[in-house]
Order: structure tokens, then sequence, then C-alpha cells
């Protein structure tokens, strides 16, 4: 059976954040959350980590052999709450990091909007979102080639990595073939923290070389009352 | 907003034992299994606790294994059920009813990556002319359901017809990547109409197998594939 070939893969869970502050809607609050305006995870966003680690301690579902974590404050909290379920270090890869905003971190969305011209990604998909900060497709190449080397590195191993919506999304550029230079025709809608995962298989092996186990998995409890969907860099 | 819940069929005697079973087509398909319906059975009790889907149409394909899920599950949507035969899976031809042995002495197993454009016998689909028929199908529901919430009860193959389709992916050969989505799980997506671009498909979620978690088929190291391939006929 060719489907054992699968028993050879690197296996990958990505975790979104939990809800951060500032990712709450409204002209005010909300903001450029790079390096700088990121203000980490909100009272919500640390419970929903809980939640999650709850579960995933007792489910034992992810048999992790590493956890790797983006440097932004919201993602590196949320990794910090999950890893007791593993007893591992946390391992930084900057290349995790949400599409890069440039000047515009740690503004006010209106305020942003207001002093530079953003890039509108349906029409400029190869501009740069503000001033010194990353394009789409400069964005979706920094993550297939992360991808790239994270499968090779750990092959054969399971990979947590903790991240933000933008990168999950890239995800499935890279594992679907979508082209890489335009927004895909399809979006997605990726939860704090929920679960995607994929399998990937060595370059050599049969194909098809990856495959979706699951999207936006948050059955752990969660408030819905207050689920906020991030809106995508658009 | 249009919203289409995919909900694969639960395991069927085909499922259980391929290498006994016969090409599960109208003649072929024996149907679920017990598990297939205590699978079934799960998600309508999941359903009807929760109430998180409020249909406005449940659709169903006439493939046995197909309906027979949609008749247990449908009580806990309150509505009633209709035949859509475009959902069916991918039509195997007058090889629908014979044994995967018959089969490959008869007309030869196809491997799609190399025969892209090849029937499994005649009267069948290749790949493209079901991508073609279960992509139209799927456009024809949401522009006749515009605004309304869909339930389809239907197969692995037209949940992968959604993502390509969906996804802007070229359809005339198999793509890179496969799903692995199990029985009953549910996919979710949503169409976004915005000002001066074209609708958008949002995938909210992915093989939501929640309900079944402990009750997938033992050999759960196999893929929904819809007809006999050189790779699954071994």
């Amino acid at each position: 059976m060719a489907d054992v070939n699968w028993m050879v893969a690197t296996t990958l869970h990505f975790i979104r954040h939990g809800e951060s502050v500032g990712q709450v809607h409204g002209p005010v609050e909300r903001r450029v959350r790079g390096m700088r305006g990121d203000g980490g995870l909100s009272p919500r966003g640390v419970w929903q980590m809980e939640r999650l680690r709850d579960r995933l301690a007792r489910t034992g579902e992810i048999a992790a052999d590493v956890v790797l974590a983006s440097t932004l404050p919201r993602t590196m909290q949320s990794a910090e709450i999950l890893a007791p379920v593993w007893g591992l270090p946390l391992v930084r890869e900057d290349d995790l990091h949400e599409l890069r905003p440039g000047i515009a971190d740690g503004m006010r969305y209106d305020e942003a909007k207001a002093r530079y011209p953003r890039a509108d990604f349906t029409r400029e998909p190869l501009q740069p979102a503000w001033p010194g900060g990353e394009s789409w497709g400069m964005f979706t190449l920094r993550v297939g080639a992360l991808l790239d080397h994270v499968t090779r590195e750990y092959a054969g191993k399971t990979v947590v990595l903790v991240t933000s919506g933008g990168v999950i999304h890239a995800t499935f550029v890279a594992f679907c073939a979508l082209p890489t230079l335009r927004l895909p025709a399809a979006w997605f809608a990726t939860r704090n923290a929920s679960i995607t995962s994929w399998q990937v298989r060595p370059p050599d092996a049969v194909w098809p070389r990856t495959r979706l186990l699951r999207y936006n998995d948050d059955a752990h409890p969660r408030d819905e009352r207050h689920d906020v969907k991030e809106e995508p860099a658009r | 907003m249009t919203h289409l819940y995919l909900i694969r069929h639960g395991e069927s005697y085909a499922n259980a034992d391929w290498e006994n079973a016969v090409v599960p087509g109208l003649k072929g398909d024996k149907g679920l299994t017990p598990r297939g319906r205590e699978q079934a059975e799960r998600l309508r009790e999941r359903l009807a606790r929760t109430g998180k889907i409020q249909a406005d149409v449940a659709l169903a394909s006439p493939l046995r294994r197909a309906w027979q899920t949609a008749e247990i599950v449908v009580p806990a949507l309150g509505i009633s059920l209709v035949e859509e035969p475009d959902i069916e899976e991918m039509r195997g031809g007058e090889a629908d009813g014979m044994t995967v042995a018959e089969v490959k002495a008869r007309y030869g197993l196809p491997d799609y990556r190399k025969e892209p454009y090849r029937r499994l016998s005649p009267g069948g689909e290749n790949w493209g002319e079901f991508l073609l028929r279960a992509g139209s199908a799927l456009e024809r529901i949401a522009r006749e359901y515009a605004g309304k919430t869909v339930v389809l009860f239907t197969h692995g193959g037209i949940i992968d017809a959604s993502f390509l389709v969906f996804m802007g992916l070229h359809t005339l050969t198999p793509p890179p990547f496969e799903l692995y989505t199990h029985n009953t799980s549910i996919t979710e997506w949503e169409l976004h109409h915005h000002e001066d671009e074209p609708p958008r498909w949002r995938l909210v979620r992915y093989n939501d197998d929640t309900h079944v978690r402990d009750l997938l088929t033992q050999r759960g190291d196999t893929p929904a594939t819809p007809l006999p391939t050189e790779e699954r006929g071994e």
C-alpha cells in the first residue's frame, strides 16, 4: 500500500495564537500589530490558550518532537502557555512572523491609513503593505521557504508551530500550489487557538506530497459569544 | 452570505473492506456498515444538541451510502431531503458493481498521474469531467440557494472538488495535495460578496470530526479515494 508512505511524512500542526490586545474591532483599539504594536494576549486570549492546553494535555493527540513559535509577543505568549503539554523548550522562529507591516507597526489603522498609502493586495499584491513592509508575494515566498526548511530539518517528526493567521493562510498557498504572486481565489477564516494540520512527504516520495488533515479545529471549549475572526491583510 | 456544509457519508462497506469491495456506484454501493450508521447517529445527535446548523435545504447524493447517511442525520435539521445527482462521487462507468480484481483484469487500473484523461471504464468520468460536473453543480447550488444555508450529504471526491474549484486550481490533472476527509466529518464554506470584486469563498473548517474521533475506521490511514487506482488497488 502506497499509503504506508505517509508514515514517513513530517506532520505539522499550526496553532493560531489566542485573541490579542488590539485584535478586537473598533477604530481606536485596533492597531497594526507588528513587533512594536503587538500588545500580547487579551485576557480572553489567555483563556483560549489555556483551554487548548488542557485539551491537548488530556487527549495527548499531538505527540510533538519540537515546538516552534513566531517571535511576536502574542505568539510567544501563546506558546508559553502550551509548552507544559510537551515539556519541550520553545524554538524561536522569526520567519513564522505574520506579514511584516513596515512603518505602520504600532499605529492605529485609521491613523496609518491617513498617513501612508496602504497597498490593496487584491489589486497590487506585489506592493508592500506599508513602506518598509512585505508585499503578499514577499510574504508567501518567505513562508514557503520556511516550510521547506522545517520539513527538511525535522524530517519524519511531529512539529508544532505557534503562529499567526496569515502564515496559516500561506500554508495553503505553499502546500496546495496556489499562485503565489496574487491573493488566493478563496480565503480563510482561521480562529484563535485553532489547530490546522498538514503532512508533508519527502521530495522523492510518491505523489501527492502534502495532505491536509484538518483546518480550524477549535473543538476545545471556547467563549463563542466573543469569538473574533481576524480580518486578513487586504 | 451563502453557507455550504459538505458532509461526507458514514463508513461504507467499500470503505471498510476495500480489497473485497465492488466499485461503489449506483449499482455497486452496498451502503453503510453498522459503524457508518453509528457515525451518522452521532452527527445527528451533535447537530440536534448544538443547533449550530440552521439549514434551509438539505441535498443528498443518490448513492446509497450518502443517502442513508442523510436519512439518519436530516431529522436533526427539521427539513426534508432533496436528491441531487450531480453531487454523486466520480462515476466509474460500466465497472460499477465489479470487484477491484475484475476491474483490474478487464480494464487495468488507472494511474491518473500518468493518464489524467483516462476513465475507469467505458461510460465513466475522467478526472477533468468529474471536476467540471462537480464544480458546475456547486456553482449552480450556490446560485440557486443564494443567501441560504445548504447542507450537502456527499462524498470525499466532491469535497476535494470544492477545494480545487473554490481555490481556483487547475482541474484537468490531479492536484499536488490530497485531502483526508473522515466519514461524517463537516467541511464548511461561506460565499462572501464584496463590492467591485468577484464573490469569494471562505473556508470556515475542514474535517470537523469531533463527534466520531473514537469511531473512525480501523484502517484510519485510508483517504477518501473515489475509485480504484493503481495506488489503491494493490
